[in-house]
């Protein structure tokens, strides 16, 4: 039988009893689209957590000295320039930054919006490779030659920022963009619990760029300025490797230990992975039940209907339909079936994807740590939800399409 | 045309076997008109449905126009059917939600030739049947008579050779029988088909060449109309 033949005998008696096939294809969008939107929330929390836990640069990997901690107490070494030159000199490693903070009390005091603002900060110091590549267009690590220090911002500050303005004041939300290029003022010495003893020191700085590499107490500054503040040699609490290739983490991962340093970044990025293979698998088993019975609502109509038309089919038999035929026309049947319930599906589960995506996101206002795509549908995710849709389908017209093969045409015409 | 030699079907019914056909032999040379008669019950259906191929023989051969019935693979014998053969039944066996057009047309889908021509033709048949104005109709809204006349038109869409008809007029009021009869006569004498139609009643035996008569699965007469009968053998 000539494939548009055999489409346009489908099509007509899937036609004919159109109530109950519309029922059995939104049976199948609905496991679709629900599985769509579950994906695809899944995938948009695991690019929130990635991002966030572990930044936006996946060849990189923070080191620090093994510690331990006793309640709130953290014991832990800090590198020195021996252990720095022996990371160096890892394999794999393309680059060591340094980061170190100032053992001082530093105020940084701004104005935003016409309204002074200030905060107590951790001052940190860091090698320009670190946050070069997230500072903004035109701007550099470098003092300026009017003496101003340039300043990268931490991203969790700006999230609290955002949050705190959006708030608690009526000034215009903040954006990175904005902050970029501003001028604050660092008064090292000074402290909100009371002045050090000795000097304060005034620094005027800019804001070049906001990072997510640096450390979360304050503005980061070129590690040769902290020096100058700093009165004793630095210690370096951490250190961040630029790596050759992001697959090559686990190796120096296994030699960083040996050396008695370790990668929180690593654990926490072991600990998303198989948190998120958790919610996948249990989200693809909750899908398969969910088609499992969109295919046996499929399987028992199907075998009904071969029921119901076994006349027809005696008939079309007599006319000169061959057993191969019939098979084709009940599978071509269920695939239809199945394809019009898996693309609608697709369809709207990409629309309640998008829609859910942005209340939620609308819910959280400007809250820090939530971005704004937390729908974000895989597409081959969907493409592979559309091929499992129609192959289920098929699977489940297989036994009814048999059954009317198998008909015999003499016997059926006789009744 | 067609040939059966020691013909035999047999029905499994559960446990038992039914032997609906016996030692068959037969001739129909191409173009006869043959009248199958015989009690209810005596295999009159089961040997067109060994013509028309929906069945195959336990035993024997059947072979119509050069083709082994019962050696044919079931696309071949798929084709037999749409191309070579065709059906009209004695409870017409149309879908009676389509109109009389798209009924005609059916047997067109399970074959390789042209729509377009096939629309033409069914047009002209429905003309030659005197259905015409009711090419839109859905059947269920025409009368017995009418039916057959759309199932006859259906069973030449595809320009048989062989056309079987089990009781076409059994479900028709005398009238309506007498013209459908005529209808089958002159058709087979236009077209030159071979028909081969069991019959109750006389009016298709007026226009037999060959009259057939089967008991209980035996082939009891074979006569030809105009000559004395003779026995089978
Ligand atoms: N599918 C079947 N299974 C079992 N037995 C069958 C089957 N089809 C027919 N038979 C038996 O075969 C015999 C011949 O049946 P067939 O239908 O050919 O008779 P018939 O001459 O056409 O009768 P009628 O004039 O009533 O239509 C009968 O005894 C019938 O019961
Ligand atoms: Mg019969």
């Amino acid at each position: 039988m000539r494939p548009e033949r055999l489409l346009r005998l489908a099509l007509g008696q899937t036609g004919s009893s159109p109530w109950r096939n519309l029922n059995l294809a939104a049976g199948v969008a609905i496991s679709i689209a629900t599985l769509v939107v579950l994906f695809g929330l899944a995938r948009g929390l695991e690019g929130t957590l990635r991002e966030r836990l572990l930044g936006t640069l996946p060849d990189r990997m923070r080191v620090q000295p093994a510690s331990f901690h006793v309640g709130p107490m953290r014991l832990a070494e800090s590198l020195d320039e021996q252990a720095i030159a022996r990371l160096q000199a890892l394999p794999g490693v393309r680059a060591v930054h340094r980061q170190a903070r100032l053992t001082r009390p530093v105020q940084l005091r701004a104005t935003y919006g016409g309204q002074s603002f200030w905060s107590d900060v951790v001052l940190e110091g860091v090698d320009p490779g670190l946050v070069e590549p997230q500072l903004a267009r035109g701007h550099s690590f470098e003092r300026s030659p009017d003496g101003t220090v340039p300043a990268v911002l931490p991203r969790v500050m700006m999230d609290v920022l955002a949050a705190g303005v959006s708030i608690h004041t009526s000034l215009p939300a903040i954006a990175p963009e904005m902050l970029t290029g501003r001028h604050f003022t660092l008064l090292v010495g000074q402290s909100s619990f009371g002045a050090e003893v000795g000097p304060i020191r005034q620094q005027r700085c800019v804001i070049v760029g906001i990072s997510d590499q640096i450390g979360l107490g304050g503005p980061s500054v070129p590690l040769e300025f902290l020096q100058e503040l700093s009165p004793t040699p630095l210690r370096y609490h951490a250190a961040t490797l630029s790596l050759d290739s992001a697959a090559r983490a686990p190796e120096i991962e296994e030699r960083l230990r040996a050396m008695g340093l370790e990668a929180p970044g690593m654990n926490l990025a072991r600990q998303i992975d198989s948190g998120i293979t958790w919610v996948r698998t249990a989200l693809a088993l909750f899908g398969a039940a969910l088609l499992a019975m969109s295919a046996m609502s499929l399987y028992a109509s199907l075998s009904l209907q071969v029921r119901e038309e076994e006349p027809t089919l005696g008939l079309y038999r007599a006319l000169g339909a061959s057993r191969r035929d019939l098979l084709a026309l009940y599978l071509v049947r269920a695939g239809l079936l199945g394809a019009a319930g898996s693309l609608v599906g697709l369809g709207s589960g990409l629309l309640a994807g998008a829609w859910l995506g942005r209340g939620i996101a609308s819910l959280t206002g400007g809250a820090p740590g939530i971005p704004l795509a937390l729908f974000q549908p895989d597409p081959r995710a969907c493409l592979g939800f559309v091929v499992f849709g129609i192959g289920t389908c098929l699977a489940a017209g297989l036994l009814p399409a048999r059954r009317a093969a198998r008909l015999s045409p003499a016997e059926v015409l006789r009744r | 045309m067609i040939q059966a030699r020691d013909l035999s079907l047999e029905y499994a019914s559960g446990p038992d076997r039914i032997q609906a056909l016996t030692g068959i032999h037969l001739d129909i040379p191409r173009g006869t008109c043959v009248v199958l008669l015989g009690p209810s019950g005596s295999g009159k259906t089961s040997l067109l449905n060994l013509l028309g191929g929906l069945e195959r023989p336990s035993r024997g051969t059947l072979r119509v126009g050069g083709l082994d019935l019962g050696q044919a693979g079931d696309s071949d014998l798929a084709r037999y059917r749409n191309r070579r053969v065709g059906f009209v039944f004695q409870s017409f066996h149309l879908d009676g939600r389509r109109t009389a057009l798209e009924n005609v047309l059916l047997p067109l889908y399970f074959g390789e030739g042209s729509l377009t021509r096939g629309r033409a033709r069914a047009m002209q048949i429905l003309v030659r049947v005197g259905m015409e104005e009711f090419r839109d109709r859905p059947v269920q809204s025409l009368s017995g008579g009418q039916r057959q006349r759309v199932a006859v038109a259906r069973a030449l869409i595809c320009e048989p050779e062989l056309l079987l008809a089990d009781e076409p007029v059994g479900h028709l009021d005398d009238r309506t029988a007498e013209s459908v009869t005529e209808l089958l006569v002159e058709l087979h004498r236009e077209q030159g088909l071979t028909l081969v139609a069991t019959a109750h009643d006389e009016r298709l035996l007026q226009h037999a060449d060959r009259v057939l008569k089967l008991d209980a699965g035996h082939l009891v007469v074979d006569r030809n109309a105009e000559v004395a009968p003779v026995h089978a053998p």
